[in-house]
């Protein structure tokens, strides 16, 4: 121990701008990976990718995955994981079309209510019912879509009186799109959740070291539960997102692979599945990174059905890495 | 805590009791909940849920997910968990339906090696990757469900004529299934491999130091969900006439967990007893059958086996943590 | 002191187990000087000392698991200080560690089979074989119990068997022992030295490690004393009384860390337990911390003095008793509440239960005072860690800087991380449950004089302590538990450590009547 501290004190006196370019670069790994991908994209599209009418169309393109993603990241960060929020995304999508008739902001108000709910029982399984989350939320992933077609009867339902998100308009200064827009303040909102409020601070203590969070005080069944619906509400934003982009829903939609397959991202992006570790941050370069990757498999001319089986595989060896990685920084 | 066990030998007798009934309990729910799902279906549907012939559909609806459920068993045995049983049972069925010109024992190989694979790859990514067992078979699930839609680019495959279809229907199916159960059950009873299933799930660490390769086991519980998701995927194949879709099996991984841990099996591992998974089985294919008689809207039983799949795990937690 | 071995029972000169000379050190810190051990055929051979006099590290070098940096070790007179773990097994030392390693679901038979199991003809299991040995290896150690039996469905006694059997299945000629009276009630304990007699009489040699030195006079042939690591002597248990054995394993005159002074005044009662009890575990445990005193709870490990704490922050649920703070009765229904209330505590398990290890210092130092430093949910982050700035300069934790994470400090250091992180939530009442563990000697001192600045803060204090002279030199009133009681009360301006092992160590009568409240 008393060793350990001796290596410590000494590198961090020898900081010099070798190591803090190594952390750097290690800290902005990713991003330079995607600034990489988009230089590929680019010359495969004959330089049609890197255009601002591309760019603006992937990032609406995923901003469904990217709101989902933002919540998954919380409860993954408390040691977690949350099977269900594709299929959440689905119900509510349901939920928001049925009640269209309402208005817009009933239907909203019932969408996010839907969610929340649905990310509180997941919550609760967790935390007071002590069911691991993995089964937990696979439970709800079914529950969830079975209400979906219980709702629809398994018809496509149209929206009839579509609504901008941007007070009416669909796109800000007829550039950015509200899709992006949104995904942008919930990722805001999430970052200020984690890093400056108190419950931020409690899901980070709880991934990290459950027990020590418990003797420490922390309301460890609240905070818990506050993840899992924060996730909730995310997949509910992720719904009305996705029916504005699409105009219409259906139930299958929870098996869009790259909505129920929301973690991907996260992992990617370098949040630890131990817990603990990681941030929002992250995350959006998660998304950004396979968003591209994606659009590369068009641009390559992959079709779409393999690319289910692909991002089932680029996920194992991310996390692959990822877990390698940490180990051996553990060993250190 | 232990330091302060009862050493009055009354005292351990009296401690007996409880245990005894904590143990049947937990290895008897199964049997109970079905007795009592079959008295409500008596109650709500009568003669039509008691016919003769409604029974014979439960069992032969049982046969696949039963299938599933006998390697999810084993693989849970060891603490660990197969979310692609349902996508693997899927890929095996396309794979024999494309592979079908090649005659039927080169296709029921193709099958065989399907599976294989499947679990292979699961079983080897758990080992060497310390990665979550629920993290690489969820993926799993994706690239197996991703390969079953690429092979015909999401087509359904038919081949009409063909002679694994007697194995579809009737006594044929169920035999299959006793079959299965039968050379599983002989592995984790009759052989040094049982033994070592029970014990990785049971104690890792006194497993290791026994000198067991605790990797080998592992690998080799996947290996065998995957077989049992090929079997599965050749019944299905056979059961629909000759058609195979890509589709197929979604919820399927839900319902053999719901099956399993009603079985009585312990999600962390080593305990868990093999009547009982057949009879969780019944127990969930039961319940649809029940639901479908009573004219129930047929997306409500996807609900309904969530529900039990959650109602399953915390009522096993309660009665493990039962003084 | 004393080596007049040979004496007592030991039959021949032959040794099965020889050891000359062994020296380990861990980094700097010397965890064995010098020891010299051997054991015959038929032998019980008594290892005693107290926590961290090295036994564990004795054991791990007999075993091959740990190599000694000096000294040799050679087994029915042929060296193998060079010999792997496995190859010792093949010539028969095995160890029983407190931690058994069975497996809870499997059989007796499978159990002791597990990993080299019998197999017919055919290639199956042959259970009959297994049975028929395991019978007989039962019937070895002459308690009668079921081959078939679930190892979990027994009783720790029988699982102790359980796993003496397994070393026996292997040919054990060298039995190692660790402890098994740390988890053996009266009873059970005298099942296990009728097995032990049993095995001797057919050869076998037991090292036998055990904390309860009346033990040591009913079962042992001889007996070693270790402390700090080095080698006190080795004595025929005949030839040497309690009291004796007792000054051999405290052996020095008491170190007073730190003169802590004892006659702050007190102030007003800030917590009172009275008669805790949680089945099995607490027995109507009553005590009362006042401003400003520093109350030592002594004990041996598995009296109940972690469960105390535990009990008392809300961690585990008790089935009676009440809690008073500050004279008000109090319903501590959760470690959260307990926080809110005013207590504090400094776990013993400091990786898992202390330190966050993968968040920053700082963050680990404020987890307990984010809600206090929060408005409308939003940290005041500006002031919390000017708040941790101020806690860290005042207990002198050494680090870089306080966003480096806390897994990479010293042990000395990431206590008093917890610390800060304890008194930052303004706490009354604090607990410190084994608070030098692991902890080198210096950032002991720093954390014994830091007690004392608490003290005259007006802190009630509680610690629990495994180390006597620690807990001689830092309370003011020391409460010895055992079975999970408070079996009295000593003053430590006058006491002994013998009157607190006395009290700490369960008469062998009372063992053998057991049974919980």
């Amino acid at each position: 121990m008393s060793v350990e501290l001796a290596t410590s004190t000494s590198v961090s006196e020898s900081r010099d701008w070798v190591a803090l370019a190594k952390i750097a670069l290690s800290r902005s790994a990713l991003w330079l990976l995607l600034v990489a991908l988009a230089v590929v994209a680019n010359v495969l599209s004959h330089g049609s990718f890197l255009t601002l009418k591309n760019v603006v169309n992937i990032l609406a393109q995923n901003s469904v995955l990217g709101v989902l993603a933002v919540g998954q990241t919380l409860v993954i960060l408390t040691a977690g994981i949350d099977l269900s929020l594709g299929s959440i995304t689905a119900l509510v999508a349901i939920v928001v079309l049925q009640a269209q008739g309402l208005g817009f902001g009933l239907s909203l108000l019932a969408g996010l209510l839907v969610g929340l709910i649905a990310g509180l029982v997941n919550g609760l399984l967790v935390s007071v019912g002590r069911v691991p989350p993995f089964i937990a939320t696979l439970g709800m992933m079914q529950v969830a879509m079975g209400l979906a077609y219980v709702l629809s009867q398994g018809f496509s339902i149209n929206d009839n009186q579509h609504v901008g998100l941007l007070f009416g308009h669909d796109k800000l200064f007829g550039l950015v799109p509200s899709l992006v827009i949104v995904w942008a303040v919930v990722t805001v909102v999430a970052w200020f959740v984690t890093k400056r409020m108190r419950y931020g601070s409690y899901i980070y203590a709880v991934g990290g070291s459950p027990k020590t969070a418990r003797t420490s005080g922390v309301p460890v069944t609240k905070t818990l539960v506050f993840a899992y619906a924060f996730a909730g509400v995310c997949a509910a934003i992720g719904a009305v997102l996705y029916v504005n982009r699409n105009g219409n829903a259906e139930p299958s939609i929870a098996n869009i692979t790259t909505l129920s397959m929301s973690m991907a991202p996260v992992v990617v992006g370098g949040t630890s599945l131990f817990g603990g570790i990681g941030g929002v941050w992250k995350t959006i370069s998660g998304v950004l990174v396979l968003g591209v990757l994606g659009n590369i498999m068009v641009l390559v001319g992959v079709p779409a059905n393999p690319q289910q089986a692909i991002q089932g595989v680029i996920m194992i060896a991310v996390v692959f890495i990822f877990v390698a990685q940490e180990r051996r920084q553990r060993l250190r | 805590m232990s330091a302060l066990a009862p050493a009055r030998p009354d005292a351990r007798a009296l401690r007996w009791l409880p245990r005894l009934n904590k143990r049947f309990l937990i290895d008897y729910m199964a049997w109970v909940l079905l007795l009592a799902l079959a008295l409500i279906g008596v109650a709500t549907n009568g003669s039509l849920f008691a016919s003769g012939s409604n029974l014979n559909n439960i069992v032969e609806q049982s046969v696949i997910i039963g299938l599933l459920a006998i390697g999810q068993f084993v693989v849970i045995l060891t603490g660990g968990i197969d979310l692609s049983v349902g996508s693997a049972m899927a890929l095996t069925a396309m794979v024999v339906g494309v592979s079908m010109p090649l005659g039927t024992p080169g296709a029921v190989l193709m099958a065989v090696l399907t599976g294989t694979l499947v679990g292979l790859a699961s079983g080897l990514t758990v080992v060497y990757g310390g990665l979550p067992p629920f993290i690489v078979t969820f993926a799993m699930m994706a690239v197996a469900r991703g390969l079953a839609l690429t092979i015909t680019s999401g087509k359904s495959v038919q081949v009409l004529d063909n002679s694994l279809l007697g194995l579809g229907f009737g006594w044929q199916k169920v035999a299959v299934w006793a079959l299965a159960i039968a050379v599983v059950w002989f592995i984790l009873t009759r052989t040094r491999t049982g033994v070592r299933v029970y014990a990785v799930g049971g104690n890792v660490e006194a497993a290791r130091v026994s000198g067991i390769s605790t990797p080998r086991v592992i690998v080799l519980v996947y290996v065998i969900s995957g077989l049992c998701a090929a079997t599965a995927g050749i019944l299905s194949f056979a059961r629909n006439g000759g058609v195979a879709v890509p589709t197929s099996g979604q919820g399927y991984e839900m319902e053999t967990i719901a099956a399993v841990v009603l079985g009585g099996v312990n999600l962390l591992g080593g305990e868990g007893r093999f009547v009982g998974a057949i009879a969780g089985t019944v127990f969930v294919v039961m319940l649809r059958n029940i639901l479908d008689l009573s004219n129930a809207d047929a997306f409500w039983s996807f609900c309904v086996i969530g529900v039990v799949l959650w109602g399953a795990v915390m009522l096993r937690g309660a009665l493990e943590r039962m003084r | 002191m004393s080596d007049d071995d040979n004496t007592a029972r030991a039959p021949g000169a032959r040794r099965v187990l020889e050891a000359h000379g062994l020296v380990k050190r861990y980094a700097g810190v010397t965890a064995l000087a010098g020891v010299d051990f051997d054991l015959h055929p038929g032998e019980v051979h008594c290892l005693v000392g107290e926590n961290g006099a090295g036994k564990s590290t004795l054991i791990k070098i007999l075993t091959g698991a740990v190599t000694p940096d000096a000294g040799s070790i050679a087994i029915d007179g042929e060296d193998v200080t060079s010999a792997s773990i496995r190859e010792r097994r093949e010539r028969g030392i095995s160890v029983i560690y407190q931690d058994l390693n069975l497996v809870p679901q499997l059989t007796v038979a499978e159990n002791i089979f597990l990993g080299s199991e019998p197999r017919t003809r055919l290639g199956m299991l042959d259970r009959a074989a297994m049975r028929r040995a395991t019978e007989q290896l039962i019937a070895d150690l002459g308690v009668p119990f079921a081959a078939s039996a679930r190892v979990g469905e027994l009783g720790i006694s029988l699982q102790q068997l359980t796993a003496t059997a397994r070393a026996l299945a292997l040919g054990g000629k060298v039995l190692i022992m660790d402890e098994p009276s740390a988890v053996l009630g009266g009873k059970e304990l005298d099942v296990l030295f009728g097995v032990i007699r049993r095995l001797t009489a057919q050869g076998i040699g037991i090292v036998y490690i055990s904390h309860r030195l009346e033990e040591i006079f009913e079962i042992g042939d001889r007996v070693t004393v270790l402390r700090d690591g080095n080698y006190v002597g080795t004595s025929a248990v005949a030839d040497i009384d309690q009291a004796e054995l007792v000054r051999r394993m405290v052996g020095r005159d008491v170190v007073r860390y730190e003169n802590l002074d004892i006659d702050t005044p007190k102030g007003a009662e800030v917590l009172r337990v009275d008669s805790l009890t949680r089945r099995g575990v607490l027995r109507d445990v009553s005590l009362t911390v006042r401003a400003g005193e520093v109350v030592g709870i002594a004990g041996l490990v598995g009296a109940g003095r972690t469960e105390l704490a535990r009990a008392i922050m809300g961690l585990d649920a008790v089935d009676s008793g009440t809690v008073y703070l500050d004279g008000k009765p109090r319903r501590v229904t959760s470690a959260a509440k307990a926080v809110r209330l005013g207590l504090a505590l400094v776990p013993e398990d400091r990786r898992a239960e202390g330190i966050v290890p993968m968040l920053s210092v700082r963050d680990n130092a404020a987890l307990s005072m984010v809600r206090t430093m929060s408005k409308l949910g939003v940290v005041q982050f500006r002031r919390m860690y000017r708040r941790v700035g101020e806690l860290a300069r005042d207990l002198a934790v050494k680090v870089p800087d306080l966003r480096d994470p806390v897994s990479g400090l010293s042990g000395g250091n990431q206590q008093k991380v917890v610390l800060a992180k304890c008194l930052a939530s303004d706490c009354r009442v604090l607990i410190m449950d084994e608070p030098t563990v692991g902890i080198d000697v210096g950032a002991k001192r720093e954390i014994y004089s830091l007690i004392g600045t608490l003290k005259q803060r007006g802190l009630g204090v509680v610690v629990i302590s495994s180390e006597l002279p620690e807990i001689l030199s830092i309370s003011d009133r020391i409460l010895v538990m055992s079975e999970g009681r408070i079996q009295g009360e000593v003053d430590p301006r006058t006491t002994t450590q013998e009157e607190i092992l006395h009290l700490a160590i369960p008469p062998m009568d009372a063992l053998a009547q057991g049974g919980a409240a």
